[in-house]
């Protein structure tokens, strides 16, 4: 798509927009930008989409960045090829570098103000910011499910940024996802720190024209821990277990899961992209009992955010960890190695699976379910593969 | 719920608002009340006095109560745990033609002094039952508690009756209700003639409620886990008497869980009620509170602070579908209609 030289080019909130998509493949190209404003107009959400910034491509701070992107790109690169003989010296300072250029661009951007504004409603005082963190250890009104929606809006700001500015997640798909009723979305788990549920909420928050709100199923070590396993509830997250997803779908809410579980998070840097085994066919067996419609999902670029050279599960043993996780930067850098790398994102949302045709008494049938979640398998296993071989690098730059 | 509904009646006219009974109790059927001292008898035996279709009722306990004269009460002293309580308890039935048993004789509070707190709840109610069979009684209705299914990180956001009791407590007082559940059980099988009924309670809350959460709230000062904010779940008293007067007239079998609508995060609850909280680390709560608990300076022992930090709340379907009861307030309601009376009370006493 062309656009014209004096407006700025823009990542469109509806970027990805089912209704778009149909009228660029009917239409003309000069055509479909007039369309392209018109249909924004009419699906304009109730919420206002993000304030847009100055254009960021233009902004000679981003070019700082952007340089230093592409050299860590090609660092890692060299890194993926010989891992053993790499002298780590070079991406650290590589690192540093970005994280300092990040640092100013975010500042200059106004987005750390503006997490601070959405917090505590206060942009100048810090007294205001104290207060803001109260919400982190108090809860006001929630759902039947332990959602939080002014904590949820208050926090939205910086996954927003990790959204659109650090992953520049491209979402495709999106209307697959009906605009009412049960739907059970399986995707693939990775990063260390898993990021895409999150990222997935965000996703169907921001594209989809109802809003719809995605419930996602946490492992339950997380609650065993203070302030992950509240502040998980508080944002739309549940314990994963049977009941707690039958009675979600039964409630006609989108529910996301990942099958995979501890061990697509801790899946090494070699392995990535390769799906692990689905549990005992839980996904199958939900989905039948509820009636409820399975949309696969693939989430391409979450895998590389954290490379896992090495993981050990005797060192986590008493922390209640289920693993502690060794990257390039990880213990090395200290904290700082607990930011992700900025690889760029792509959550496709695939065709929905039926499982209307089963009736109660094949809940029984373990042969059949096996085969259906061996399916369903490898039906997101080619959707990834599909992805990867369409995208030109892992940092999209 | 929207405000619009919110201001059409306030708490206090949706509890006026009482639903009519199914079937009307026999007039031959005659109730039996064991444990008047406790909050939930106490109220059955109020309700008991005014309902006009009741000539007389029979109270179990060692004193009886005195809050008003009660003219169609009968009481009769007996110890439940004392030897050979049980064939006292069924020569008593067998005496009076009982065919109703409700035992709501239980602690509310957890005590230092756990070896009788087990002897009554899991003794007394192994006692009642075998009465209960020996008598061949009709009904029995148990009050028990959601505490039963325990505090973990593991369970789900909302519990169902068939959901597994909690299989290994280390707090007495959750392993004696437990234990009492057990013996219940086992007359599903012995006597399955009678019509039992067990009702989990979640936390009461009310003007009158003593337990070991209302003991704790009266505090300006509260304690709470720093990091974690469980959702909690409570009923007013008032609500709590209907459940149980619908299992006392009408015939309904199994467990219940009788629950107010909604729930409401342990913080917010404590800032609607302006305490101040006092977060502390996990792992220095613990030793501490148990130390103070062994100093009886506050009212729940340190195994019990799972219920201050871990999920327990309980899934009130089955008791609306079956019963046809739901609370008629909400959690939130629950909270601050008791936040109100504590303060009310402090207010009286001050002046």
């Amino acid at each position: 798509m062309t656009t014209p030289p004096d407006k700025p080019k823009r990542r469109s909130a509806l970027g990805s927009d089912p209704f778009l998509k149909v009228v660029r493949e009917d239409e003309t190209v000069g055509n479909a930008i007039e369309n392209e404003r018109e249909t924004e107009e009419i699906i304009s959400p109730s919420e206002p989409p993000p304030r847009q910034e100055k254009s960021f491509e233009n902004d000679p701070e981003f070019k700082a960045t952007k340089k230093t992107l592409e050299d860590l790109g090609k660092e890692l690169d060299e890194f993926h090829r010989d891992p053993k003989n790499y002298n780590r010296k070079k991406l650290e300072g590589l690192v540093k570098d970005f994280i300092f250029e990040l640092k100013t661009l975010l500042v200059d951007s106004g987005y750390f103000a503006r997490i601070r504004e959405a917090m505590t409603g206060d942009r100048t005082s810090w007294t205001g910011v104290l207060k803001g963190l109260r919400r982190f250890i108090q809860s006001d009104e929630v759902d039947d499910y332990g959602l939080d929606r002014q904590f949820e809006m208050a926090i939205k700001p910086f996954f927003d940024f990790l959204y659109y500015k650090y992953f520049r997640i491209e979402v495709s798909g999106i209307q697959n996802i009906p605009y009412e009723g049960r739907t059970l979305l399986v995707a693939n788990h990775s990063g260390v720190i898993p990021m895409d549920a999150a990222m997935m909420k965000v996703a169907i928050f921001n594209e989809h024209p109802a809003r719809r709100d995605l419930r996602f199923l946490v492992d339950d070590f997380v609650f065993h821990f203070p302030f992950m396993g509240t502040i998980m509830n508080r944002i739309g997250g549940v314990r994963a277990c049977q009941e707690n997803a039958e009675r979600l779908l039964n409630h006609d809410e989108i529910v996301s899961v990942f099958p995979e579980g501890i061990k697509g998070i801790s899946k090494l840097f070699k392995d990535r992209y390769q799906l692990e085994r689905f549990g005992r066919g839980g996904v199958i067996r939900l989905a039948m009992k509820t009636k409820s419609p399975i949309t696969p999902v693939a989430v391409i670029g979450a895998e590389e955010i954290y490379p896992l050279i090495f993981k050990s599960h005797i060192l986590a043993r008493p922390l209640g960890l289920p693993f502690i996780p060794f990257t390039p930067l990880f213990p090395f850098l200290g904290p700082l190695g607990v930011i992700p790398l900025p690889t760029k994102w792509k959550i496709h949302f695939g065709e929905p699976i039926q499982f209307n045709q089963y009736s109660s008494k094949d809940l029984n049938d373990d042969i059949l379910i096996n085969r259906e979640t061996e399916a369903l398998r490898q039906r997101i296993q080619a959707m990834i593969k599909l992805g990867i071989e369409e995208r030109q690098s892992v940092f999209g730059m | 719920m929207t405000d619009s509904e919110d201001k059409k009646s306030s708490p206090a006219d949706k509890l006026n608002e009482e639903r009519s009974f199914m079937g009307k109790l026999d007039p031959t059927d005659k109730i039996i009340v064991v444990g008047a001292h406790t909050i939930l008898g106490e109220m059955l035996i109020h309700h008991l006095e005014k309902n006009e279709s009741i000539q007389d009722y029979w109270v179990i306990d060692l004193h009886a109560p005195t809050k008003t004269t009660y003219k169609k009460m009968h009481f009769i002293r007996l110890d439940l745990i004392a030897p050979g309580a049980d064939a006292k308890l069924a020569d008593q039935f067998e005496k009076i033609g009982a065919t109703v048993l409700v035992h709501c004789a239980s602690k509310n509070n957890p005590t230092l002094n756990w070896v009788y707190a087990h002897e009554l709840e899991v003794i007394g109610t192994l006692n009642l039952t075998s009465a209960a069979k020996a008598a061949k009684l009709r009904k029995f209705v148990f009050c028990s508690s959601t505490v039963v299914y325990g505090a973990s990180a593991k369970n789900p956001n909302y519990i169902s009756e068939s959901y597994p009791l909690a299989s290994r407590p280390d707090a007495h007082f959750v392993k004696d209700k437990v234990d009492a559940e057990k013996q219940v059980a086992k007359l599903y099988e012995d006597a399955p003639q009678m019509t039992v009924t067990v009702l989990r309670f979640c936390l009461i809350l009310g003007p009158r409620s003593e337990n070991y959460f209302t003991e704790l709230f009266r505090r300006n000062v509260v304690p709470t886990i720093l990091g974690y904010d469980p959702l909690m779940q409570f009923i007013h008293e008032r609500d709590a008497l209907e459940a149980l007067k619908i299992a006392v007239f009408e015939d309904h079998r199994g467990p219940f869980n009788i629950v107010g609508k909604g729930i409401i995060p342990l913080s917010y609850a404590l800032r609607l009620s302006g305490k101040v909280q006092l977060p502390m680390l996990s792992f220095l709560a613990y030793p501490t509170v148990q130390l103070l608990w062994n100093l009886q300076a506050v009212a729940v022992p340190g195994r019990l602070l799972d219920f201050f930090k871990y999920l327990w709340v309980a899934e009130g379907e089955k008791a609306k579908k079956l019963m046809k009861f739901e609370a008629r307030l909400s959690s939130k309601e629950a909270f601050l209609e008791f936040a109100k009376a504590d303060r009310l009370e402090r207010y009286s006493l001050a002046s």
